[in-house]
């Protein structure tokens, strides 16, 4: 034992790489592996007569990705609703991240960090039924509108093209509304890990440099706090991408790319199809993170 | 004139943030509430009644039990799994400065972007 330990000690690389083996392989065969079969899948087409798939190379069913267009539509609805909902996470996210680390007392923010994890706790099902009793049409929220007086506004709100619908339960805001409500988590927790390493002596000196609070949160907190918005953004915009379960429980009837990944392969049974799509977040994704990883979106994680 | 402390939030940020953090337990209080309503099959607001019937009813059936069982089997399995994997990842990453994590977090980062369809492929891989 002790010769296996200064053997191992000698060698750091090897014991490294000892320690690194158990999950790569894990990595290697329940993410790579799965996604290589994924990959393999889309490249087959369905025939349309026999409703069989052809197993022969071809780029026929991403055609069919990206050129049909109720499948532009998909593609475009979701990315839409991703962009939405993560620029309006890292708004929300803002205030609670900047007060919880900077101002609140220890135990206060003891109190915050233990609250904004607490719902992740929660059943994920459960959350999203609970939002589908407060938004419906004789919901909580309409019931509260109606008692100060804004059910009024409500309505108009619902009659808006796009975003409205018959109840908020059935309308694309009412979906907005229950992704950012889901995905704020992951946006709060890398924002305020980033938020806690800006200094603050910088702070001080920017106030002592007679820069307002508002200044001095434009031009040095948000700046050093790009990467946590970075990260916190890479969770909430591939969440809402591969998300199928909110837009079938609550939302407007039309099809989101993760709705179709799984009608394609289940009821559907067109195997290449659903593959096809579900490589289109992946791409995005990828683009996405691209884009993250120059802002320093690892560095925060 | 009174000054303010130089870093004292002002009353605006203060309530924003506790607004925030009350919006993230709305629906954990929904759902406590329904759990007494009433109500049978609408989502009626306020509840016209309370009542522990629904208590009643779930603690009643066997197949709640099974499931309950079931899950946290699972559960233990899956937290023991994830500790070991997970702590060995870190070790090694803490170990290789070189590398920087920066990749090995976007591997990790692209695992939670797709795995409904990969959850959904390795149902129909053959």
């Amino acid at each position: 034992m002790r010769a296996l330990s200064t053997f191992l000690y000698r060698r750091p690389n090897l014991y490294i790489l000892l320690l690194l083996i158990p999950p790569l392989l894990w990595f290697g065969t329940v993410y790579l592996g799965s996604l290589f079969t994924l990959l393999a899948q889309s490249m087959y087409a369905i025939d349309e007569f026999t409703a069989k798939v052809v197993y022969e190379p071809t780029l026929a069913t991403y055609k069919q990705v990206v050129t049909q267009p109720a499948n532009v539509d998909i593609i475009v609805r979701t990315l839409s609703m991703a962009v939405a909902v993560t620029i309006a996470c890292g708004l929300i996210a803002l205030p609670i991240a900047n007060y919880m680390v900077r101002y609140a007392s220890p135990r206060a923010r003891a109190f915050f960090y233990v609250g904004v994890m607490l719902p992740m706790w929660m059943s994920y099902l459960v959350k999203v039924y609970a939002w589908r009793l407060i938004l419906a049409k004789q919901g909580i929220l309409s019931w509260l509108l109606d008692v100060v007086g804004l059910g009024a506004a409500l309505d108009a709100v619902l009659r808006i093209p796009g975003i409205g619908g018959p109840s908020l339960s059935a309308s694309y805001l009412g979906m907005f509304i229950v992704f950012v409500y889901m995905w704020l988590p992951f946006m709060i927790l890398p924002l305020a890990a980033a938020l806690e390493k800006v200094p603050e002596s910088l702070l001080q000196a920017s106030a002592d440099l007679g820069a307002r609070p508002v200044q001095t949160f434009r031009r040095v907190t948000l700046p050093l706090a790009l990467p946590g918005l970075a990260a916190g953004s890479v969770f909430t915009f591939s969440l809402t991408l591969g998300d199928y379960i909110i837009p079938s429980v609550v939302g407007a009837p039309g099809y989101f790319i993760g709705m179709m990944v799984y009608q394609q392969q289940g009821t559907a049974g067109n195997i290449p199809l659903a593959a096809a799509f579900s490589v289109v977040p992946i791409v995005l994704i990828m683009i996405y993170l691209a884009i993250a990883r120059r802002a320093g979106a690892f560095d925060a994680l | 004139m009174r000054y303010r402390r130089w870093n004292e939030p002002s009353l605006g940020v203060r309530l924003a943030a506790y607004a925030v953090l009350a919006f993230m337990h709305l629906p954990v209080l929904v759902i406590v509430l329904y759990a007494f309503t009433t109500a049978d099959r609408t989502y009626e607001f306020p509840p016209p009644g309370l009542t522990l019937h629904w208590f009643e009813a779930a603690f009643a059936r066997a197949d709640i039990w099974a499931a309950m069982r079931l899950s946290l089997a699972v559960a233990a399995v899956a937290t023991v799994f994830a500790i070991i994997l997970g702590s060995l990842t870190v070790v090694t990453l803490l170990a290789l400065p070189r590398i920087k994590g920066g990749w090995i977090g976007l591997m990790y980062a692209l695992q939670i972007t797709d795995r409904d369809a990969r959850l959904h492929t390795a149902d129909h891989a053959d």
